[in-house]
């Protein structure tokens, strides 16, 4: 897997440029974007911008947690919750008297934790990872509203740490969480691209039997893509709390879940497992961060959101395996 | 050999939350562990016979809330219950034949084709009520015989759950929609190959299990009436933890997702387990979460459970 799917080609041509899925979602995000600000012209002002990324940026985060672990075959649906716990969880750290940065790292080690356990469950005792990752989301919400009380709470503002993981806005657009997604999206694509992990991913995803035989360590791979997810879940979820400046413990959820799933298929990436592209997924979060800001903007209700995305997600998810083909593995679908 | 295991726990869990609350153990709590099991269980059993054929329905907790409202929108548009029931169950039908469409032609997984079908209900469903609920007007007999009336002390709806449960397992068990499911589920190819129609008896549980969740819900939201208030059409009847409660009895009562195995009566069991798990609860005045986060760890436990029984069923 290349940064851009690696398609070999002689002849630059339009038809080449389109096989990578990357191309033609930044391109029908392009228009979008294009569309919304014609049409409503509050949606083109730096303010809208700043919105768009922020949101799509914590989202994306999450995104390219959950297109690693679909690359290998499998999905999570608890980092909705997850994103809600670490917070809560850096926050009794810091409450007891851990400097800011340790009760930070902590809170992502447990998260790590959490992941280990998806993984476990699903990959080595064989648990599907819809059950297990379904009766996670229940387990994780109910301990973060154990440990959050029920109610939310204001997290301390600390500086540099605020501005540096939250609250900071570059060049006067560009807001921190943007920034974090980017730089965990080249980072992430890379280790896919070029480390034995990435490709150990890739060949779990799509023939794990096969992959199994030529010694690939299905179950660890899956593991690590399962902590990888949890914890990139948490760092955004602490990401949002810095930024706001409070914690909320139903923040996230199914929402959030869905919509990264939604992004990575979006995105390019197949629900199948085998393929797909960390870029993609950023860049289907910025889409569906613009349709979400422009749909606001143009009036719509939160409402008209929910139902549209309902049915994004599904249309989304049969174009992309449409477009990217029914893989047959063995015995598992028709 | 299961089902006696989760009843142990179950009975288990009995005396354990009399010795903390005595009056679990009375008559008047008995009444609402059999309400909760009635308006649970029938959708139990149909989400076992969408996991026997290795598919899964998120969407039925809307469905739950969606057909009873529908209902009621009809009464009020002036067409009477006589043609605002069968439209209401039309709809669930609806759903169920898109839910499998999606997930059967367009092969999109159906943990997603439901998820995002759920997503656009519970939208719509705020969308069509304004977000409140409704008095569910009487209108005999419609109203006694879908969940309003009771028969020699007993509810109507539990009358309703008890056939639908005897149903469900018959066919389950010898009629050849069961058979076909079970085989669908267990050996996908093969079942192809000697001419089960996959498709059809995919799609078929899907509806049948959108059905059961709107007819259910239409029973539940004219439950009021059996003791002298009356029904409600409420749009967040159900929701996400019916989807779950249903998921988990299934689940708990030794149906593996992986497909080709599954009971009805597990489904009882599991729903009988959750009923006890909830009442308990409440009765020893734990939080509502805490319910949530120990039915989602018994689901992980318990699959797990499942899938070890296999492996060692195998040897």
């Amino acid at each position: 897997m290349r940064l851009m799917r690696s398609v070999k080609h002689r002849n630059f041509s339009f038809r080449n440029l389109f096989s990578h899925p990357e191309v033609t979602i930044a391109l029908v995000t392009g228009i979008c974007a294009v569309a919304f600000a014609s049409f409503f012209p509050n949606f083109a002002t730096g303010n809208s911008a700043q919105v768009i990324f922020t949101i799509a940026g914590t989202d994306a985060m999450v995104g390219v947690g959950e297109t690693m672990l679909l690359i290998s075959g499998e999905l999570d649906l608890s980092v909705g919750t997850v994103f809600a716990l670490a917070p809560f969880l850096m926050n009794t750290f810091y409450v007891v008297g851990v400097p800011i940065v340790i009760a930070f790292l902590m809170a992502l080690l447990l998260m790590g934790v959490i992941g280990f356990a998806n993984g476990y469950i699903t990959a080595k005792i064989g648990v599907p990872a819809l059950i297990t990752t379904l009766g996670m989301f229940f387990l994780i919400r109910g301990l973060t509203l154990i440990v959050s009380n029920f109610h939310l709470i204001t997290l301390p503002n600390i500086e540099p740490f605020r501005s540096v993981v939250g609250s900071g806005v570059i060049f006067e657009t560009l807001p921190i969480p943007m920034v974090w997604a980017v730089g965990i999206t080249i980072v992430v694509a890379l280790m896919l691209q070029r480390t034995r992990h990435g490709l150990w991913t890739v060949a779990t995803g799509s023939n794990p039997t096969g992959a199994g035989e030529v010694g690939v360590n299905t179950v660890r791979t899956k593991i690590y893509n399962f902590m990888l997810a949890a914890i990139l879940a948490g760092l955004a979820g602490i990401i949002q709390a810095m930024r706001i400046g409070s914690a909320e413990p139903l923040q996230g959820g199914f929402d959030l879940t869905l919509g990264s799933i939604a992004a990575a298929a979006v995105g390019g990436t197949s629900l199948l497992g085998g393929s797909g592209t960390i870029i993609g997924t950023l860049i289907g979060s910025l889409l569906f961060g613009i349709f979400r800001d422009g749909l606001i903007i143009g009036g719509a209700s939160e409402i008209v959101y929910e139902m549209a995305l309902g049915i994004a997600v599904v249309l989304s998810v049969g174009l992309n395996v449409l477009l990217i083909g029914r893989r047959g593995r063995s015995g598992r679908q028709t | 050999m299961r089902e006696g295991a989760v009843v142990l726990v179950t009975a288990v869990m009995i005396a354990g939350f009399t010795s903390l609350n005595g009056s679990f153990f009375t008559l008047a709590n008995s009444k609402v562990l059999a309400d909760f099991v009635a308006g649970n269980v029938a959708v139990a059993a149909a989400q076992v016979m969408l996991m026997v054929v290795g598919e899964i329905d998120l969407s039925v907790g809307q469905v739950y809330a969606l057909s009873p409202y529908i209902m009621y929108l009809v009464y009020q548009d002036g067409l009477g219950f006589k043609v605002g029931i069968p439209v209401a169950i039309l709809a669930a039908a609806l759903v169920g034949l898109i839910n499998g469409i999606v997930t059967v032609r367009l092969h999109v997984p159906s943990l997603i084709a439901t998820l995002g079908m759920g997503f656009f209900l519970s939208g719509f469903n705020i969308y069509i009520s304004n977000g409140w609920y409704q008095i569910m007007p009487e209108k005999q007999p419609y109203t006694a015989v879908f969940g309003g009336g009771v028969i020699a002390g007993i509810d109507v709806t539990y009358l309703w759950t008890a056939a639908a449960l005897i149903v469900l397992a018959i066919v389950l068990a010898r009629m050849r929609h069961g058979i076909w499911s079970i085989a669908t589920g267990s050996n996908l190819f093969g079942s192809r190959e000697v001419g089960v129609n996959i498709r059809r008896t995919k799609i078929m549980n899907f509806i049948l299990a959108s059905v059961i969740a709107g007819v259910w819900g239409i029973f539940i939201a004219n439950r009021g009436f059996t003791f002298g208030a009356s029904g409600v059409a409420d749009p967040a009847q159900g929701g996400d933890t019916l989807t779950l409660e249903s998921i988990a009895a299934a689940v708990i009562g030794g149906t593996s997702l992986l497909g080709g195995s599954g009971t009805i009566i597990g489904a009882f069991a599991g729903s009988l387990l959750i009923a006890v798990l909830q009442d308990g609860l409440i009765l020893v005045g734990a939080g509502a979460y805490i319910y949530q986060t120990l039915l989602g760890a018994a689901i992980i436990f318990s699959m797990a459970l499942n899938i070890q029984a296999r492996k060692w069923a195998r040897r």
